[in-house]
């Protein structure tokens, strides 16, 4: 269908929202400027943090085409998501493109039997097939997340613990073999002694089955250990791109600097916890210029001013005046 | 040393009991718990989703309420060591004096526990004047004021609506309600689960600060270990209505004698270490048909027959903790 | 569902005199069709006789028993009933869902349909429309009458559990196992629906046997096919209550309360039951 290296392509996305009413609305940009590319016959595991209210999962929706951008492009494989109309090309999309939501209680029906959308999704995407190949095509998909339909089959969400019903979601979104995988805060909810199974799975498939994965949490450990790029957003900018292994163990712009040193070290007699300065709502995205100024310890009177352009240096982008001097974006 | 306790659970044994449309069920949730609760300490109880520490808790702070019902046992406040009280069969004006004042209860996702319709300043009227009343109205908003101002919350905080705050601001709020009266027990449960990298940061270091100038006690419950490592001086691992091991925050992650905590420990990731985690097979039991003798033995990877048959009990360890598991002895 | 009758029967009183009367309803419609006498035969029994075991309810002016009478006025109001709330049930649910699924400008147009049709007062524009075809109506272009001045309110209720439902994850899941807009509503989404579709369809039925008997009392329906309505009707006309027939009053008013207040308590607990939360309460989970 195209000719691109490309298998995603997000190019200077930006979504706005409007709060309040006619008269005193105020506009908040969710996701603003964001760009970056996965490459095709290369899988990634891609990890996006931020905090809450950051815009991730704004991303990541838009991402899924369920929400469009205001303005930017993404791109799937050469095919513009504004430009799919009608089942087909939406079912398409879909077929690489799959989701995996935070609470895997939430993503099934707690109504509905869990092997319910298995077999569904098995149906839709290959369809024309006897019942025993749709249940064939589940048990696969089961198998390779460590489960299988006699565990599964007929049961409710609420009779499986969280680390089953989290693999058995997984094991629905690589039913259709989709080229990426979406996870959105995906262990956040599963307890700790099952967390691990499940970040390990979302390596197994990138390695065994080449899926490409958005890898979206605030936890800078697990981000660490499977992934192999990171882009840290705030606000609804990147304000820094790059390989994992640098970025989070010698960050470069001060918002990650602040996110690393935060992050609790499991190790008791550690120093004593400083208290640093919180964020307050949305004032910071109606601030001029870069988003952190307000709580940077290197703010420049320009930073309060005009918001940093994108320094490029190899593979580490960085969106701060600190490190201008370098081509900018 | 029995002066130092001031919450003592002996033998604590509570179910919830269901019967809807003739169906029957009981959930065995606290399954005999002794813990002693130390003054000037920062406890922490940590499990995992289901492991009945939220129970627990609330069991501690003398809260039982239908379909919990306590089957055996008793939970002792020792605020005044000569007149130990039974908090599970105290009157109601015996819990009213010391709620508040001697024990007071930081909820599970507590930001939201602030009434939306009123101002900040009113809840603290609610929930906190009647246990000082004698204090004239004026006295007692000059107290919180200044009780708010040492947790960096300005006196404009107390004209608002808890939606006009940030998370971070009104953890810290539920966090003021708590400490006000200076109790002598402040019981959170899980008080940073929802709040991002750096307010948690910023939060639990309050929470230390606070608990080292008035010299109370917190007891602490979450599933982040993450969280115990930093801040709890003992820490007692919960599972399936079972305490398995208790012991100094050091004995527990240098020398886990249990093999639930041994794993748990051994699969916490961190930032700059990549080598693959193990994980556990199986899922937490059910409690409303637990598995026999010790509740861990199917998923024990050093299970003996003599697992299945008999429960153990905490016996002191070569690590320096104290652990319910026959191969520890 | 033999164990969930059991379990019902046990806990619930109410659903213990809904059965109760669900059962005497059927009772009597089964009597109904072993009936010695003909509907509207009159002067066929002794007049006037108060309730004896000969004649369980007594006999009317008119010369009929009225047990028998009752089973056939039971019959035809119920059916009358039934009728009604299944032909509205149909309206409401497909508005209701749909309106509430696609949004935008189906959302918009279905809605202002909807609000036209609340606002309509609905006992003026039913005596009218009786008053002026009185010939040429019978019980069934009632009934779709009916139904069409009675799905309105339903289908914005439903409609408004649809929009919740929209906004739960598992809707998101619906879309990408690649399900077609009208197998996520009629899978996913009924069982949410299923409770209120059945609790407002025993509303509905009530209401539209409260409008026949309404209408019949006033004399606008076709006093010449017993319904409960009509019974009390010709009782009025005869003055039964002057007269001192008493019971010739008391029969179908009895009966109806009987019958509508059991089937209001057998809404009442069976809504509970079948409600999602409960089930999942009852195996453990959470909703």
């Amino acid at each position: 269908m195209s000719n691109t290296t490309e298998l995603l392509s997000v190019r200077g996305a930006k979504k706005v929202f409007r709060l309040g009413g006619l008269l005193s609305g105020k506009e908040i940009i969710a996701v603003n400027q964001v760009s970056f590319s996965l490459i095709k016959d290369k899988p990634d595991i891609f990890s996006i943090i931020g905090e809450s209210g950051s815009g991730k999962s704004t991303l990541s929706r838009m991402i899924l085409r369920l929400l469009l951008p205001d303005s930017g492009f993404i791109e799937l494989d050469g095919r513009d998501v504004n430009s799919i109309k009608g089942r087909k090309q939406v079912l398409d999309y879909m077929r690489d493109v799959q989701p995996i939501f935070q609470n895997p209680f939430e993503t099934f029906n707690p109504l509905n039997r869990v092997d319910d959308f298995l077999i569904e999704t098995a149906r839709n995407y290959f369809q024309g097939e006897t019942k025993e190949q749709t249940k064939e095509r589940s048990e696969k998909a089961l198998n390779a997340v460590g489960l299988s339909l006699s565990e599964v089959g007929g049961r409710y969400p609420h009779e499986l613990s969280g680390g089953q019903l989290q693999r058995a979601s997984i094991a629905r979104a690589i039913i259709p073999n989709p080229k990426i995988l979406v996870a959105d805060e995906p262990v956040s909810m599963v307890d700790a002694s099952l967390r691990m199974s499940i970040v390990n799975l979302f390596k197994d498939l990138k390695e065994k089955m080449g899926t490409s994965i958005i890898y979206i949490t605030h936890d800078l450990a697990t981000a660490y250990y499977i992934s192999d790029r990171i882009a840290i957003i705030h606000k609804g900018f990147f304000v820094e791109q790059g390989d994992t292994g640098p970025i989070l163990t010698n960050p470069r712009h001060p918002y990650t600097r602040l996110l690393v040193e935060a992050a609790l070290d499991p190790k008791p007699g550690a120093p004593s916890l400083a208290e640093c300065e919180v964020s307050c709502g949305d004032e910071e995205y109606l601030a001029k210029g870069c988003k952190f100024a307000g709580r940077c310890p290197k703010a420049m009177d320009k930073c309060r001013k005009e918001e940093p352009p994108e320094y490029v240096d190899g593979n580490w982008k960085v969106r701060c005046y600190l490190y201008g001097g370098n081509d900018a974006r | 040393m029995t002066e130092d306790i001031i919450l003592r659970t002996k033998d604590l044994r509570a179910s919830y009991i269901t019967h809807i449309f003739g169906t029957d069920r009981e959930v065995k949730v606290v399954d005999g718990v002794n813990i002693a609760i130390r003054k000037n300490e920062v406890y922490g109880i940590a499990g995992e989703s289901g492991c009945g520490k939220t129970t627990l808790l609330k069991l501690i702070a003398g809260f039982c309420r239908p379909p919990l019902r306590v089957q055996e046992g008793s939970v002792e406040f020792l605020g005044d060591p000569e007149k130990p009280l039974n908090l599970l069969s105290a009157s109601d004006d015996e819990l009213y004096s010391i709620r508040w004042k001697e024990i007071s209860y930081i909820m599970q996702g507590s930001m939201n526990v602030l009434n939306p319709v009123r101002k900040i300043y009113k809840s603290f009227v609610d929930f906190a004047y009647p246990h000082m009343s004698d204090l004239s109205p004026k006295e007692f908003r000059g107290a919180v004021i200044e009780h708010i101002g040492k947790l960096r919350l300005g006196k404009e905080v107390l004209d608002s609506y808890p939606h006009e705050l940030s998370g971070g601001m009104r953890q810290r709020v539920t966090i003021g309600l708590a400490t006000l009266c200076s109790p002598h027990v402040i019981i959170a449960d899980e008080p940073t689960t929802a709040l991002d990298v750096i307010v948690q940061r910023e939060t639990l270091g309050l929470m230390k600060r606070i608990q080292g100038e008035l010299g109370n006690t917190i007891v602490l419950v979450t599933h982040d270990l993450a969280v115990h490592a930093n801040m709890a001086d003992r820490i007692a691992i919960m599972y399936a209505g079972t305490i398995v091991e208790e012991g100094a925050t050091k004995d527990i992650f240098e020398n886990p004698s249990h093999p639930y905590t041994q794993h748990l420990i051994r699969s916490l990731p961190r930032i700059g270490e990549k080598d693959r985690k193990g994980y556990l097979k199986g899922a937490p039991p059910n409690l409303a048909d637990p598995p026999s003798g010790c509740r861990f033995h199917p998923r024990c990877p050093l299970a003996q027959e003599r697992c299945a048959q008999e429960t153990p009990q905490p016996k002191p360890c070569a690590g320096g903790t104290r652990a319910a598991c026959f191969l520890a002895e | 569902m033999r164990k969930a009758f059991a379990g019902l029967w046990k806990s619930s009183g109410s659903f213990r005199f809904g059965i109760i009367s669900v059962a005497f309803a059927l009772i009597m419609i089964i009597f109904s069709f072993f009936s010695p006498y003909k509907a509207m035969e009159s002067f066929v029994v002794t007049p006037d006789l108060p309730p004896s075991f000969q004649h369980l309810f007594g006999t009317n002016t008119r010369g009929q028993d009225l047990f028998w009478q009752m089973t056939f006025a039971l019959r035809n109001s119920l059916m009358f009933g039934v009728v009604t709330a299944i032909l509205s049930r149909i309206i409401a649910v497909w508005v209701g869902m749909y309106a509430g699924y696609k949004g935008g400008l189906f959302d918009k147009v279905a809605m202002s349909i909807n609000d036209s049709f609340v606002i309509m007062p609905v006992l003026p524009i039913l005596i009218l429309l009786n008053f002026l075809l009185r010939d040429k109506m019978n019980w069934f272009y009632m009934a779709i009458m009916m139904a069409l001045l009675g799905w309105a309110y339903d289908a914005r209720v439903i409609r408004s559990q649809v929009l919740s439902l929209k906004e739960h994850v598992f809707s998101d899941t619906a879309v990408f196992c690649g399900m077609p807009t009208r197998r996520i509503i009629f899978k996913e989404h009924m069982p949410y629906v299923l409770p209120i579709i059945f609790s407002t369809t025993i509303n509905n039925l009530l209401w539209s046997v409260g409008m026949e008997v309404t209408l019949s009392i006033l004399g606008l329906t076709n006093v010449n096919k017993a319904s409960i309505g009509v019974v009390i009707f010709w009782a009025n006309q005869h003055q039964a209550m002057i007269s001192g027939v008493w019971w010739w009053i008391a029969a179908p008013v009895v009966v109806l309360v009987f019958v509508f207040t059991g089937l209001y308590l057998l809404s009442v607990s069976l809504n509970e039951y079948i409600d999602p939360r409960t089930r999942l309460r009852m195996k453990g989970g959470v909703a």
